[in-house]
């Protein structure tokens, strides 16, 4: 009897193992929860770290910077470090500037289908737009306790530019703690983001003008 | 013995010969029936356009319908409300799949990548660098722009749209994309869409545009409608957030024969009821039989007629010639009246309408005759068709029909003229008043030169193109610059020339070309040589040498821009249609490099349509050049000026054959003036009233002027013609009872939905109806003798 205990033992173990580090699509469990507390954010603002890891440089290229969001539609992605550019939406108009080329122009999302791409996607992510989501990728988990995804694109021409993603959370799932971006040559782009203040002041002019 | 006589002699010949009489007209009908059925048919719209000079609006036609634009289909899938992209991108999907392949075949959106792209264009800068270009990039290999190129592309990098461009940064260092990618832009007037998830996206995000082609004979209507039937029924599968259109000339095509068919069955229950009251309050006795019997051998012979006179002949005559030969009811109905009325021998009768019958023929005919002096080789064949059958219906009226009505009875009636002689002032200055009015409109008439608007277009049709062209913009009215060439090579020459013309001289034109990305052949070989020229080994070394030394302080490794020196190290082959395609810009040379018919290498250019860009391809310049453009405002003009010769001419020579004809018939001033009275006073009205409802004059318009013309000068020959005859014809009741038969057959196309019908019908309506009030309210004041 105990010899067989072992054995069963033996065998299930390893497949336990395997069952729980085999990626899976995230249950609905698990995405409802994210949604969730994603939706007991109507603003936040924090800081972000970002890694570009290329091959054709031989050092690491670090960026720093601030994000904020309002909802429904207000966004501002902003590099402090060491460049200063950026942009913000307010709705389906906004403005991008770069410091080192002197461009400061306003934009709407009909007329930047580019900048209306990227809105979307960090858009997405913030409110945690499963639907969307969804749509839009392959969704396995990599990990559950902090939430780890690893996503594909489904269309193939974004395949061709990020063939993969991995999306890491805080441990308690309100925000999104780091995102990596990994191209087909193995290059990588890693954003960490830092010191999340949800719901606190953000000031009026954050999505209104360049400061 | 005079002529009227010979023909009582031939009414006594034929009589008891009834077998003699209808064989020879069986075997008459069935042979130009046979030489009918053995021309060919045309059923394009060509034949209905002017020759011009030297043939050059069917030319352009031809280029047209060789260019296959026509055989483009356009589906703009739009969302609706809270549609969101995905909605949108599953409702296309939902119509690629649903859609027949045998009739259409769809682009592939996601045959287009950018990437490709981006590596096509830099790989061939040595091809497409002009000297221009070449004198930019001298300035961009300088150490002080490498390294600005580098750091700009550095903080580029950092950005979340530097994933996108990290490629073209290996590729190029020197940032020569910046002076080779707006050549690209060029494209962008062809529509302002961008390309996202393998569909094409209108600028705004709301609608996508899934482009094809379709295999169908613009003329197919059946296959046309089979299609749009296909269309329909996955339209209603479609989520009904969103909604879709078809954009086609097979839509027109499926919309102009539905209208048809549906305006033909109502025309016809309208008319058969109108005719069926004609028989009742006018005759009640079937030996009326043979008057009816009457446009059915004219229609015989003018076919017959028009196919021995003309090598082909067209659907689109025999569909307006078997409404005109309506008119040669007129002769049989004064024969039959003058039978029915007078109490001898209908060979009599007959002797007396001879006269007015050959002088309302010639008159007709001169009318149709004068269609003779147009441009429009439809409108030649028309007054074949219309003369032929003329000359037989009145032949079948004088010979044939007294046999079929020697017992001819019509139903009495008073006269109208005996009510209007109550009010002689009052008729005179009404008709006053209304001739005045319509020489003041009518002076002022335009013409409707626009070939798209004899067709029916359906409101809903007309708001989707609005729609679409609001969306996507509008191409599809863009001039055409056609440059055809015995070889390929000569084709991209010409075109190229195209091109710096327009860059020169139309520096805001736009132009849609080939030629930023496939030069000459001659042009890309020279560019070539220059740029090797430039790029000796010493340059290069020189040139990585000064993107190393710029790239190692900002961080750049030894191996970033490796995939430049390589590009550098190879020298690309010409750049050909089949480079295009692999490029994944095939879609550019379906739509720019057209199969032509005459074996010849055809590339087109595209440019907005305007009277600056007309003015710059004048024909000298197009003779220069080797090339042709072909635009709707040209076409338009050229339309214009013909129909505005036709009309010009048509009027001028009928009108003197006819003043002419009742000249030598009447040899009396007034007579002839009262005899022409009831035709003028139609065509004035005509002119008159479409030009106060704002109607501008078509084809179909013109085409039913002899129409009223032949029929009034008809009632007016007859009613002049009573003053002298001795023999009392019945010839006022005659005269309304052809009328009113005109009208009911005719006069019901105005219920026609179809521009063609409709035309035919108001010009039918307007014209013998005032021609016919005219005989029978003002004409007995006028006359000595009141018929």
């Amino acid at each position: 009897m105990i010899r067989l205990a072992v054995t069963l033992l033996c065998t299930l173990l390893p497949l336990m193992a395997w069952a729980q580090s085999t990626p899976a699509p995230p249950s609905k469990a698990l995405l409802a929860s994210l949604k969730a507390k994603a939706e007991s954010v109507d603003h936040l603002t924090c800081t972000f770290t970002q890694e570009k890891h290329l091959a054709m440089f031989d050092e690491l290229l670090i960026s720093t910077g601030t994000f904020s969001f309002q909802k429904p539609d207000k966004l501002r992605w902003e590099y402090l470090e060491p460049f200063n550019n950026g942009f913000f939406l307010n709705g389906t108009s906004g403005r991008e500037w770069d410091d080192a080329s002197s461009k400061d122009r306003e934009f709407t999302l009909d007329s930047s289908p580019a900048m209306a791409a990227l809105a979307r996607q960090i858009m997405a992510w913030t409110t945690f737009d499963i639907k969307w989501l969804e749509s839009q990728y392959e969704m396995v988990v990599l990990q559950t306790e902090p939430v780890i995804f690893e996503l594909t694109p489904k269309d193939e021409g974004a395949r061709q530019f990020i063939p993969r993603m991995i999306i890491k959370f805080v441990p308690d799932g309100s925000a999104l703690e780091q995102i990596e971006l990994h191209e087909a040559d193995d290059d990588f782009t890693r954003v960490i983001f830092g010191t999340p203040e949800v719901n606190g002041n953000l000031p009026a002019t954050t999505f209104t003008q360049v400061q | 013995m005079s002529t009227p006589g010979r023909l009582q002699t031939t009414y006594d010949f034929l009589k008891g010969r009834n077998a003699l009489l209808y064989g020879v007209l069986a075997v008459f009908l069935l042979l130009c029936l046979a030489i009918f059925l053995t021309a060919p048919i045309r059923t394009d719209v060509q034949v209905m356009l002017p020759r011009g000079e030297d043939g050059r609006l069917v030319k352009d036609f031809a280029l047209l319908t060789e260019s296959g634009l026509s055989s483009n289909v356009f589906i703009s899938v739009h969302a609706k409300g809270d549609a969101t992209k995905n909605d949108l991108v599953a409702a296309a999907r939902l119509i690629e799949k649903g859609l027949p392949t045998d009739m259409v075949t769809l682009m592939d959106a996601r045959s287009i990548n950018p990437l490709k792209i981006m590596d096509f264009i830099l790989a061939n800068a040595p091809n497409l660098m002009t000297d221009a270009d070449r004198q930019q990039m001298r300035a961009y290999m300088e150490p002080a722009s490498i390294k600005k190129q580098l750091t700009d592309a550095k903080r580029e990098l950092a950005t979340p749209q530097g994933i996108a461009l990290k490629k073209a940064i290996r590729k190029d260092p020197l940032g020569l994309r910046y002076i080779l990618f707006p050549r690209l832009k060029s494209f962008q007037s062809l529509s302002q869409a961008t390309v996202s998830g393998g569909h094409l996206f209108s600028a705004d995000q709301r609608a996508i545009m899934l482009t094809g082609r379709s295999n169908l004979s613009i003329t197919d209507a059946e296959s046309a409608a089979k299609l749009i039937n296909a269309f329909n029924s996955i339209r209603t599968k479609l989520p009904d957030n969103t909604s879709a259109e078809l954009i086609s000339g097979l839509v027109h095509t499926n919309a102009n024969a539905s209208t048809i068919k549906r305006d033909i069955l109502t025309v016809s229950l309208v008319s058969l009821c109108a005719l069926g009251l004609v028989f009742l309050v006018f005759f009640r006795t079937l030996r009326v039989a043979g008057v009816f019997i009457a446009p059915l051998v004219a229609l015989a012979a003018a076919l017959g007629g028009m196919a021995l006179f003309h090598r082909e002949v067209s659907a689109i005559v025999i569909g307006f010639g078997s409404v005109l030969i309506g008119i040669s009811i007129d002769f049989s109905m004064h024969v039959y009246y003058g039978i029915a009325k007078h109490k001898g021998s209908p060979g009599e009768s007959v002797q007396a309408t001879f006269k007015p019958i050959l002088f309302c023929t010639l008159t007709s005919c001169a009318a149709f005759g004068a269609l003779y002096l147009s441009g429009m080789p439809g409108i030649n064949q028309l007054a074949t068709f219309s003369i032929s059958g003329l000359v037989v219906a009145a032949i079948f009226a004088l010979v044939v029909l007294p046999h079929m009505s020697s017992n001819a009875s019509v139903v009495s009636k008073s006269t109208a003229s005996n009510k209007s002689t109550q009010h002689p002032v009052g008729a005179l200055a009404v008709f006053a008043c209304l001739l005045l009015a319509a020489l003041w409109f009518g002076s002022s008439i335009k013409l409707d030169p626009d070939l798209r608007s004899i067709g029916y277009v359906p409101e809903e049709v007309r708001q989707a193109e609005q729609t679409f062209n609001e969306t996507w913009g509008d191409v599809r009215n863009n001039a055409v610059i056609f440059a055809k060439g015995d070889s390929l090579d000569q084709a991209l020459s010409r075109n190229e020339q195209v091109y710096a013309t327009i860059r020169a001289e139309l520096p805001e034109g736009k132009p849609v070309s080939l030629t930023p990305l496939m030069p000459s052949l001659k042009s890309q070989s020279a560019n070539r040589k220059a740029w090797q020229a430039i790029w000796t080994d010493d340059v290069r070394q020189q040139t990585l040498s000064d993107i190393h030394a710029a790239g190692k302080p900002l961080g750049f490794s030894a191996k970033a821009f490796i995939p430049f020196e390589r590009g550098l190290n190879k020298n690309p082959d010409d750049i050909t249609p089949d480079s295009l395609h692999a490029a994944s810009l095939g879609f550019l040379t379906n739509l720019l490099m057209p199969h032509s018919q005459d074996a010849k290498a055809t590339i087109l250019t595209l440019i907005p349509d305007s009277e600056t860009v007309q003015s710059v391809f004048s024909p000298e310049k197009e003779k220069e050049l080797g090339v042709r453009l072909v635009s709707n405002s040209r076409l338009k003009h050229t339309l214009e000026t013909a129909m505005r010769d036709d009309i010009k001419y048509f009027i001028t020579v009928s009108g003197l054959a006819a003043a002419l004809l009742v000249i030598l018939l009447f040899r009396n001033v007034r007579r002839s003036a009262l005899a022409m009275l009831p035709a003028g006073l139609g065509i004035a009205m005509v002119f008159g009233i479409l030009s106060a409802a704002n109607t501008p004059l078509n084809l179909f318009h013109i085409t039913a002027l002899p129409l009223v013309i032949g029929l009034g000068m008809d009632y007016g020959i007859f009613l002049v013609n009573h003053e002298v005859q001795e023999v009392e014809l019945a010839t006022l009741p005659a005269v309304r009872a052809s009328g009113l038969t005109t009208l009911a057959s005719f006069g019901i196309l105005i219920l026609g939905k179809h521009p063609s019908l409709h035309s035919l019908g108001i010009t039918v309506v307007v014209g013998v109806g005032t021609a016919l009030l005219c005989a029978l309210y003002l004409m007995p004041h006028l006359l000595r003798k009141r018929p």
